[in-house]
C-alpha cells in the first residue's frame, strides 16, 4: 500500500475533477454521491496504509515515498513526495473521516442551492489539497497544499458572493492568511538558506547536528513559521478572519473553520517539532500566545448572539489551547485535542445546521428556545458535543484538555497554567449559556418557522450521531494514569522522540499519580462550576445576565463589539495600504509607466511623421538620391 | 593613339550631363532620352576599354546593351503613353501618388 | 590626324547633349540626341570599332529616336511654364555632386594612364586575326555568347507583348 499512497490525494482530486468538468449533466444524488465517495475512498486507503504501517516495528515507523524530481534548480532539489509516519496517519484519518461525515451531511443540506455541484467540487478540492498539506514530505509541497487549502476557504467562505458580506469576509480570509503565508514563506526561506534542502527528514536530521539550542537562525525560523501558523489557525493577531467566515454555509464552517484548515498550523507546529524543541524562545511565544488566544476568544464567545459565532470564538479558543499544548512542548497532547476538537466542534456547527434547517435559515439565539422537544435528535448530539468540549468526563474533550493542562503545569508554566484553567471555566459557562438558550427554556422561535420545525432526514442525522458516538469515546484512546492506556501518545511517540529528548522532557517523569489526580479534579470542579453558573443565569434566573449587562455596560459593549479589533486594523493597517496603492497608482500607474508607454508610441509616431517625408512622390527626387549614393560609394572605395 | 583616359573623361561628361537632365526636366519624354544618353556613355566605356585591353568581350556588352536599351525605350513609352491616357499630362511632378 | 577628329566629334557630343537638357522644346532636345548619337557612332568607328558605330546609328537613331518623336508627336504636350514645386534649390546640390563624380573620374582616368597600363596598342589581334570588326564579333558572338544572344531574343519577345499589353484598349 505504500507505494500507493498517492491514491489518498488522487481520490478527492478526481472527485473534483469529474464533478467540476461534468457535474452539470449529473443529477445531484450522482454528484453527491461522486464527492463523498471520493473521500471515503481517501479514507478506505487511510486505513490500508495504517494497517501497513503498524506492521513496522515501532521506531522505525516512516516510509518516505517519492514520486519524481520536482524542482531541480541550481543548488534547490526538491523531489516530491509523501511522508508517512504516524502523525501523518492521525492526521490523514481524521481529515478524511470526518470529511467523509461532512459531505453525507452536506448532500442534503445544500439541496436547494443553485450552486450545489459547485460546493462540491470546492469541497474535494479542498480535501485533496488539505491531505497533500498533511502527507508532504517537504515544506515546499506543504506550502502549496497550505496556499490550496486557503484557496479553498476564499471560495467556500464567499460561496454567496451575491451577498456582499460573504464575498467581503472571502476576501478577508484570504489576505490575513496571506500576511501569514508570507511568513511562512520567510520561514522557508531561512531554513533552506540553512540547510539547502527543504525535505523534512533531512533537515530534521540535520538541525541538531548544525545548531545548538537557542541558536538565532532556528529561533527566526520558527517564528516565522509561527507566524503562519497564527494566520492560518486563527491565532492572536491574525484570527480576524474567523468570525466572518461564518457567511459561508454550515458544512464549509464545520469541515474548513472546524476541523481541518485551521488545524493546519497546529500540525505544522508538530511535524517541525525537532525545530521549536531547538529554540525554546518560539515555543515560549507560541505557548504565551495559544493561552491568551485561549482566553481572550473565549471572552469574546460570552456575548455573542449567533450561534455560528459562539462557535467560530470558540473554535479560535481551543485551537488555542492546541498552541498552547504544543507550546509547552507536548505535541502529541496537542494533537490529541485537535482529533478530540474535530470530532466535537465539527458537530457542534453540523448541529447549529441542523437547527438552522429546521428553523428556515434562523441563527440568532435570542430566537430560539425550547428546541429540545421539538429536535431529540440534534439535541441529544449538541448535548454530546458540548459535555465534550466543556471538559466532563467521559467525554473526549476531558482527557484532551486535562493532559494539555497537565503538561503546563509539570513544564511549571503556572501562569500559562491559570490562564488556561481561566478559559476552561469560561469555555463550560458560554458553551452551555448556549446550549440552555437554544435548547431549552421559553420558546422563543417566530410562530410562522415554528409550523415547520422538522427533524432532518437520516443524511444529516447519520452525521450528527456518529460524531456524537466519537465525542463520548474519542478521547477513551489516551486515559491518564497508566502509560500503556495511553495509546495515541504511544503510538505518536516515534515522532516526537526527537523533539523530547532536545528539549530535555524524556516522559519518563515520575509525576506521582496524586498530582495527576488532583489537576485532574481541578479542571473537571472548574468546568462544573461554569456550567453550574450558566445554569443560574439562564435556566434559574433569565434576568440576571441582563442586569449584569446594564451594570457593566462599559465591559459588555467591549466584549459585544470584540474589542473593536477590526475597527483597530481597519485605522492602522488597511486605511494607510489602500491610500498608499492609491497614492501609488496614480504616481507611478498612469504618470510613469503609462507615460512611458504612451510616449514610447507617440514618440514613434512623431518620429515617423518626420520621417516619412522622405517619400515625395518625386521620382526625380529618388533618381537624385540614387547618384548620390552612387557617388559615395566611388568615394569610399577611393579612398 | 587616343588616350584612353580621354574616352574615359568623355564618358564620364556625357554621363553627368545626362544626370542632370534626368534631376531637371519635366518633361518625362525628356527624361527618358537623358537616359539614353547615360546609356550611351557607358557604352563609350565599354567600347573604349574593349579598344584598349584587345579583347571583344567590351563590344559583345555594347551590342547586348543596345538591344536591352530598345527593349526598354519602347516599353517605356507604352508606359508614358499610357501615363499621358490616365493624368492628361507627362509631367513627371505628376506622378507623386506616392508621396506620404 | 585621329586625335583631331576625336576631338571634334567630343565636342559635338558634349555640345549636343548639354542641348538635349536645356532645350525648352522636347522635339529639340530629340533631334540634338540624334546628332549626338551620329556623332558617337562617328567616335566609334574612329576606335575600330565600325560594327558598333554601324549599330549605333541603326539602332539608336534610326529605331530608337524615331519612336520618341513619333511618341512626342503623338502626345500633345504643351510647355509647362508653372513653378516647380519641387526640386526648386537643389541645383547647387546636384551640381556639387556631379563636380565629385567628374572629379573622382578624371582621376582615375589619369592615375590609369599614367601607371602605364593603357598606353597603346596592346592587343589589336583581333583587328590584324580577322581584318573585320564584324566578322570578329560574330565569331564571338556565336560561339562564346550565344545562350546571352538567345536569352536577349526572348527578351525582345516579352517586351513586344508587354507593350501590346500595356497599349491596349480597355474595352470593359
Amino acid at each position: 500500500m505504500m507505494k500507493y499512497v498517492w491514491l489518498i490525494v488522487f481520490f478527492p482530486f478526481l472527485g473534483f475533477l469529474i464533478n467540476g468538468f461534468f457535474g452539470r449533466h449529473f443529477k445531484r444524488e450522482v454528484v453527491a454521491t461522486i464527492a463523498a465517495c471520493a473521500i471515503g475512498l481517501a479514507f478506505v486507503c487511510g486505513i490500508y496504509t495504517l494497517f501497513d504501517l503498524l506492521k513496522l516495528p515501532p521506531h522505525s515507523r516512516v516510509v518516505e515515498v517519492v514520486y519524481f524530481d520536482w524542482i531541480k534548480a541550481g543548488k534547490l532539489s526538491i523531489p516530491a513526495g509523501f511522508l508517512i509516519d504516524p502523525l501523518t496517519m492521525v492526521m490523514v484519518l481524521v481529515v478524511s473521516g470526518v470529511s467523509f461525515l461532512i459531505h453525507i451531511y452536506a448532500g442534503e443540506y445544500m439541496e436547494e442551492d443553485p450552486g450545489y455541484v459547485r460546493f462540491f467540487v470546492y469541497l474535494n478540492l479542498f480535501v485533496s489539497m488539505m491531505l497533500t498539506l498533511v502527507m508532504a514530505n517537504n515544506f515546499l509541497l506543504m506550502f502549496v497544499g497550505w496556499e490550496g487549502v486557503g484557496l479553498c476557504s476564499y471560495l467556500l467562505i464567499g460561496f454567496w458572493f451575491e451577498k456582499d458580506s460573504a464575498s467581503n469576509a472571502g476576501k478577508k480570509a484570504f489576505i490575513v492568511n496571506r500576511v501569514g503565508d508570507f511568513g511562512f514563506l520567510v520561514g522557508m526561506f531561512i531554513i533552506f538558506s540553512a540547510f539547502h534542502t527543504l525535505n523534512f527528514r533531512e533537515v530534521f536530521e540535520k538541525a541538531p547536528e548544525m545548531f545548538t539550542v537557542g541558536s538565532t537562525t532556528i529561533t527566526l525560523a520558527t517564528l516565522c513559521l509561527f507566524l503562519g501558523a497564527t494566520g492560518k489557525s486563527a491565532q492572536i493577531p491574525l484570527y480576524v478572519w474567523l468570525p466572518d467566515a461564518m457567511e459561508g454555509p454550515t458544512p464549509v464552517s464545520a469541515l474548513i473553520h472546524a476541523a481541518t484548515m485551521v488545524t493546519a498550523g497546529v500540525y505544522m507546529m508538530a511535524r517541525c517539532s525537532v525545530l521549536y524543541a531547538l529554540a525554546p524562545f518560539s515555543l515560549g511565544v507560541a505557548g504565551t500566545i495559544g493561552a491568551l488566544t485561549a482566553v481572550f476568544a473565549a471572552s469574546m464567545a460570552l456575548v455573542q448572539v449567533d450561534m455560528k459565532r459562539v462557535l467560530a470564538y470558540s473554535t479560535i479558543s481551543q485551537i488555542g489551547y492546541m498552541v498552547l499544548g504544543c507550546g509547552v512542548g507536548a505535541f502529541a497532547a496537542g494533537i490529541f485535542h485537535l482529533m478530540t476538537h474535530a470530532f466535537f466542534k465539527a458537530l457542534l456547527f453540523l448541529g447549529a445546521g441542523s437547527v438552522s434547517h429546521a428553523l428556515a435559515g434562523e441563527l440568532d439565539i435570542r430566537k430560539m428556545g425550547g428546541l429540545y422537544k421539538k429536535l431529540p435528535i440534534t439535541h441529544i448530539t449538541f448535548l454530546s458535543a458540548t459535555l465534550a468540549i466543556s471538559g466532563i468526563i467521559p467525554f473526549a474533550g476531558f482527557f484532551s484538555k486535562d493532559e494539555i493542562l497537565f503538561e503546563t503545569f509539570i513544564g511549571h508554566h503556572y501562569i500559562l497554567y491559570l490562564l488556561g484553567i481561566v478559559g476552561a471555566l469560561m469555555t463550560a459557562f458560554y458553551m452551555f449559556r448556549l446550549y440552555f438558550i437554544a435548547f431549552h427554556g421559553e420558546s422563543r422561535v417566530d410562530p410562522e418557522v415554528e409550523k415547520h420545525i422538522h427533524e432532518p432526514s437520516w443524511r444529516m442525522a447519520l452525521p450528527l450521531c456518529v460524531l456524537g458516538i466519537l465525542s463520548l469515546i474519542g478521547g477513551w484512546i489516551q486515559l491518564p494514569f497508566f502509560h500503556n492506556l495511553k495509546i495515541l501518545g504511544g503510538f505518536l511517540e516515534p515522532v516526537f522522540h526527537h523533539a523530547h529528548e532536545i528539549g530535555g522532557m524524556e516522559h519518563g517523569t515520575e509525576v506521582g499519580m496524586w498530582l495527576e489526580g488532583a489537576l485532574m479534579a481541578l479542571s473537571l470542579v472548574v468546568a462544573l462550576m461554569g456550567i453550574c453558573i450558566a445554569y443560574n443565569f439562564y435556566i434559574k434566573n433569565p434576568e440576571l445576565p441582563k442586569r449584569l449587562a446594564e451594570k457593566f455596560v462599559g465591559l459588555y459593549t467591549l466584549l459585544f463589539n470584540k474589542y473593536y479589533i477590526d475597527e483597530l486594523y481597519q485605522k492602522i493597517v488597511v486605511r494607510p495600504l489602500y491610500n498608499l496603492s492609491l497614492g501609488l497608482s496614480y504616481v507611478v500607474d498612469q504618470h510613469i509607466i503609462d507615460a512611458a508607454v504612451n510616449g514610447t508610441g507617440k514618440g514613434m509616431v512623431y518620429g515617423s511623421s518626420l520621417l516619412r517625408r522622405v517619400n515625395t512622390g518625386y521620382v526625380q527626387f529618388y533618381g537624385l538620391i540614387m547618384f548620390i549614393g552612387a557617388v559615395v560609394v566611388l568615394l569610399v572605395n577611393i579612398f | 593613339m587616343i588616350p584612353l583616359s580621354y574616352l574615359l573623361m568623355l564618358s564620364a561628361i556625357l554621363f553627368t550631363i545626362g544626370v542632370l537632365g534626368v534631376l531637371f526636366k519635366r518633361n518625362t519624354i525628356v527624361i527618358f532620352m537623358s537616359i539614353e544618353l547615360m546609356l550611351n556613355s557607358a557604352n563609350l566605356s565599354f567600347v573604349a576599354f574593349s579598344r584598349y585591353l584587345g579583347n571583344l568581350n567590351g563590344q559583345v556588352y555594347v551590342f547586348f546593351v543596345m538591344v536591352v536599351a530598345a527593349a526598354e525605350v519602347a516599353i517605356g513609352l507604352a508606359i508614358i503613353v499610357n501615363m499621358y491616357k490616365n493624368f492628361k499630362s507627362i509631367s513627371a511632378d505628376r506622378a507623386n501618388l506616392l508621396k506620404w | 590626324m585621329e586625335m583631331l577628329l576625336f576631338f571634334f566629334f567630343a565636342i559635338v557630343c558634349v555640345i549636343s547633349s548639354l542641348c538635349v537638357v536645356f532645350f525648352k522644346n522636347p522635339v529639340k532636345s530629340a533631334i540634338s540626341l540624334i546628332v549626338n548619337f551620329f556623332s558617337m557612332g562617328a567616335i566609334y568607328i574612329i576606335l575600330n570599332a565600325e560594327f558598333i558605330g554601324l549599330m549605333q546609328v541603326l539602332v539608336y537613331a534610326g529605331a530608337i529616336m524615331v519612336l520618341f518623336l513619333f511618341i512626342i508627336m503623338l502626345l500633345d504636350v504643351k510647355h509647362t511654364t508653372k513653378e516647380r514645386v519641387y526640386f526648386k534649390n537643389n541645383l547647387s546640390v546636384v551640381l556639387c555632386f556631379c563636380f565629385i563624380f567628374l572629379a573622382i573620374i578624371f582621376s582615375v582616368a589619369t592615375s590609369l594612364y599614367n601607371a602605364g597600363l593603357m598606353k597603346g596598342l596592346n592587343g589589336l589581334d583581333w583587328m590584324f586575326l580577322d581584318n573585320s570588326n564584324t566578322k570578329a564579333i560574330g565569331k564571338v558572338l556565336f560561339s562564346k555568347y550565344l545562350l546571352p544572344f538567345e536569352v536577349t531574343s526572348l527578351l525582345l519577345l516579352v517586351a513586344a507583348i508587354g507593350i501590346l499589353v500595356l497599349g491596349k484598349k480597355k474595352n470593359t
